[in-house]
């Protein structure tokens, strides 16, 4: 008896171990390591002078297990080509096609890596498009610095991507720490508006990457807005029961909840508010788990009145991403979303420096797109505009935080593309 | 600390671990009789999840209403896998009798995953997120309704395996299966009984889940690991056992989460594990 419980103890412990290591992985807020820039070594490629079609590179993970969020992307970055090109290309080149030679990351660094390699000095692309997430970014972006060919991230939000001093990096959306700092802005005009004071935080995130990085940056954001946090939860995602956290949450009473968590977590965390009736003048979520359909068919009417940084939702007030939306759902039957949007916007970003430059030479096209300004009503995104600082970050983006109002996600923030106004302070469970 | 968050929390902590006591409590008999680590403990609680859900989406009905019909539906399942697969390994070494199941696990759930999706599923229902309030104490209704049926089977079980005809030949399989097979007891035949048993009991513990947490195809980790600790704890093969183990580290994450931190929440249950197993090797329940 004595040897079978020490060997279902040592088995025990090995499924515990299972348990952790299965821990769920965040694509888009990886911070990567960066090996050294290596010594240039091969000219940039000399364009034809007059192009019949201009090849832009397109690194996406297309297979493994970011393949759905690559997919995405491409279907959004087609459709913008295909838009672009009916409407007769790029008139400065005379009518030149754009053309996407997509390759294939596997949502690996490096492979990311060599396929930037070989777009730049096989394919002969005179930019680059990609990559989704911040590690496939961080290695292939290095590799477009070193052949001196602009590349032009949509959607990775690791802050670090920007720091690198890198000339020919430019990101369009915002990154990691603006999505955050979007809910701190919100709470002020919510404050201002309703005349409702917030004083107290409440912090409660998963305890990997994702979670772990919102809740430093909310710290240090709640110093710089003047919020105290009364209490900080990090909890395990896959967990049987949150009741304790919640009760936690309970006895600190803070005014305002932030959430950083993945689906089923958020879940159960909104059922558990729920039983244990916890009561918040606001709860907010970071992009995460609160946004997918599968959690509000979950959860239901439970889920009213919870804001949720989304990026981009399909009811954003301005025609073009109506127009837009409506073009990719016809097409692929599902809506746009805080992926593929951004890659659908950076399509755009990109033939407008060209169409600017007037021609296809990645010196010229960096300097465009280190000055460019395109306007909030050219794209789909909900952003102020296009226009890179000195890092090459996108200084006008904007998150898009959504409030469940009678069962539909309407944007309340930013202010400029709302479509609903936020109900703050929510009411209470029982007056619901 | 405010007295009634500190009820609260033996409260949650009391419930939760009534919870986790219903899920080991399947697993501590099959032990108990057979000598088997059912590994694939955790499968069969994702698939009588899943049974209870399909009882609801295509038949509406409510998880209470079809917890009879789910633990009609593991027995049967049970008696299938002890006839195909464990009966083949009972004399295998322990390894391979671990393997075995451990594998059945594997095979289970990308099954699932092929099938059902990796999403979650859940039942709404009018209770799953109701409480009873007792002067500021939320008491969660689906939970004391399992935190009382895991009691009441616990107590039914024992009572079969006490008193019955069948109980005896059970106990008397698990002291001497060769002495019992020489008194008449027609041994692979309570074999499949108690593998039936076992999984029944388990699928009234994930019929019992599905009123308020939800369904996906690994969802047995999440649960089973709770389980082989509340085992080892309470004590391997005891019923007992099952209780009090899931009750102590019910009540140790809870306070644990509330008394120190609830970054530190498992830390508190797996040192409960630990000293208890030093003071008393083989569990609170356990025989030598």
């Amino acid at each position: 008896m004595k040897r079978r419980c020490s060997a279902i103890s040592v088995v025990t412990i090995v499924l515990g171990l299972l348990v952790a290591a299965c821990a769920p992985a965040k694509p888009t807020a990886m911070p990567t390591p960066v090996v050294p820039t290596p010594v240039p070594t091969t000219a940039p490629p000399i364009p034809t002078p007059v192009p019949q079609v201009v090849k832009i590179g397109g690194i996406y993970p297309l297979t493994g297990a970011y393949a759905a969020l690559g997919e995405g992307d491409k279907k959004a970055i087609d459709l913008a080509v295909e838009e672009i090109n009916a409407a007769g290309g790029i008139k400065s080149l005379g009518g030149a096609k754009i053309q996407i030679i997509y390759a294939d990351s596997q949502g690996d660094p490096k492979i990311a890596l060599t396929e930037a390699e070989r777009l730049i000095t096989q394919e002969k692309v005179v930019a680059i498009l990609g990559s989704i997430l911040s590690s496939t970014t961080a290695t292939s972006a290095e590799v477009a610095e070193k052949y001196k060919i602009p590349y032009l991230n949509e959607g990775s939000t690791s802050v670090t991507l920007t720091e690198h001093g890198w000339k020919y990096f430019f990101r369009a959306t915002p990154h990691d720490g603006f999505y955050c700092e979007e809910e701190f802005k919100l709470l002020k005009h919510m404050e201002e508006r309703s005349g409702v004071q917030v004083k107290t935080i409440g912090l409660m995130y998963e305890n990997t990457l994702f979670g772990k990085t919102a809740g430093d940056v909310w710290k240090q954001l709640a110093q710089k807005y003047g919020y105290e946090i009364v209490v900080d939860i990090p909890y395990d995602a896959k967990v049987a029961d949150l009741s304790p956290e919640i009760t936690a949450l309970k006895a600190a009473a803070p005014d305002v909840v932030l959430l950083a968590s993945y689906t089923q977590d958020a879940i159960l965390i909104t059922k558990t508010m729920k039983q244990m009736d916890f009561n918040a003048k606001a709860v907010m979520a970071l992009d995460g788990g609160q946004i997918l359909p599968m959690y509000v068919e979950a959860v239901g009417e439970l889920a009213n009145y919870i804001f949720a940084e989304a990026r981009w939702n399909k009811d954003l007030g301005k025609p073009i991403a109506q127009e837009v939306n409506k073009k990719y759902r016809d097409r692929y039957g599902v809506d746009l979303d805080g992926h593929n949007a951004r890659a659908h916007t950076a399509v755009y970003v990109l033939y407008y420096a060209l169409e600017q430059a007037a021609s296809t030479d990645p010196e010229k096209l960096r300097e465009t797109l280190a000055k460019i300004e395109v306007p909030a009503d050219k794209i789909v995104m909900g952003w102020d505009g296009v226009k890179f600082d000195e890092k090459g970050q996108n200084t006008l983006g904007h998150g898009c935080i959504v409030q469940m109002l009678q069962g539909e996600y309407k944007t309340v923030w930013p202010l400029s593309v709302k479509t609903a106004d936020a109900v703050f302070p929510v009411p209470r469970w029982d007056e619901r | 600390m405010d007295h009634r968050v500190l009820a609260q929390t033996l409260v949650n902590g009391l419930l939760i671990g009534g919870v986790y006591a219903i899920v080991a409590l399947g697993l501590n008999l099959i032990y108990g009789v057979m000598g088997i680590i059912n590994f694939s403990h955790g499968a069969m609680l994702m698939l009588s999840m899943y049974t209870s859900y399909f009882m609801f989406s295509l038949f509406g009905l409510d998880p209470l209403v079809s917890l009879p019909l789910v633990a009609m539906f593991l027995f049967l399942l049970g008696i299938v896998i002890q006839t195909l697969l464990i009966d083949r390994i009972l004399t295998a070494p322990t390894i391979s009798r671990l393997i075995a199941t451990f594998g059945l696990l594997i095979f289970l759930e990308n099954l699932a995953l092929l099938l059902w999706s990796p999403n979650w599923r859940c039942i709404k229902t009018a209770y799953s997120v109701q409480a009873i309030n007792l002067g500021g104490v939320l008491v969660s209704v689906p939970r004391l309704l399992a935190f009382v049926i895991a009691l009441l089977l616990a107590g039914v079980l024992y009572l079969t395996i006490a008193k019955t005809d069948i109980g005896i030949a059970i106990r008397a399989t698990a002291q001497n299966k060769r002495a019992a097979a020489l008194m008449g007891i027609n041994v692979p035949r309570i074999y499949k009984i108690v593998f039936g048993i076992g999984l029944a009991s388990t699928g009234i513990a994930g019929g019992l889940l599905m009123t308020f947490y939800y369904t996906f195809p690994t969802v047995g980790l999440i649960w089973a690991l709770t389980a082989y600790i509340a085992c080892v704890l309470g004590g391997l093969g005891s019923f007992a056992g099952a209780i009090a183990g899931g009750l102590i580290i019910g009540v140790a994450e809870s306070f644990g989460a509330i008394v120190i931190s609830p970054a530190f929440k498992n830390l508190i249950s797996f040192a409960a594990f630990i000293i208890v197993l030093l003071l008393r090797p083989q569990g609170i329940f356990g025989r030598k």
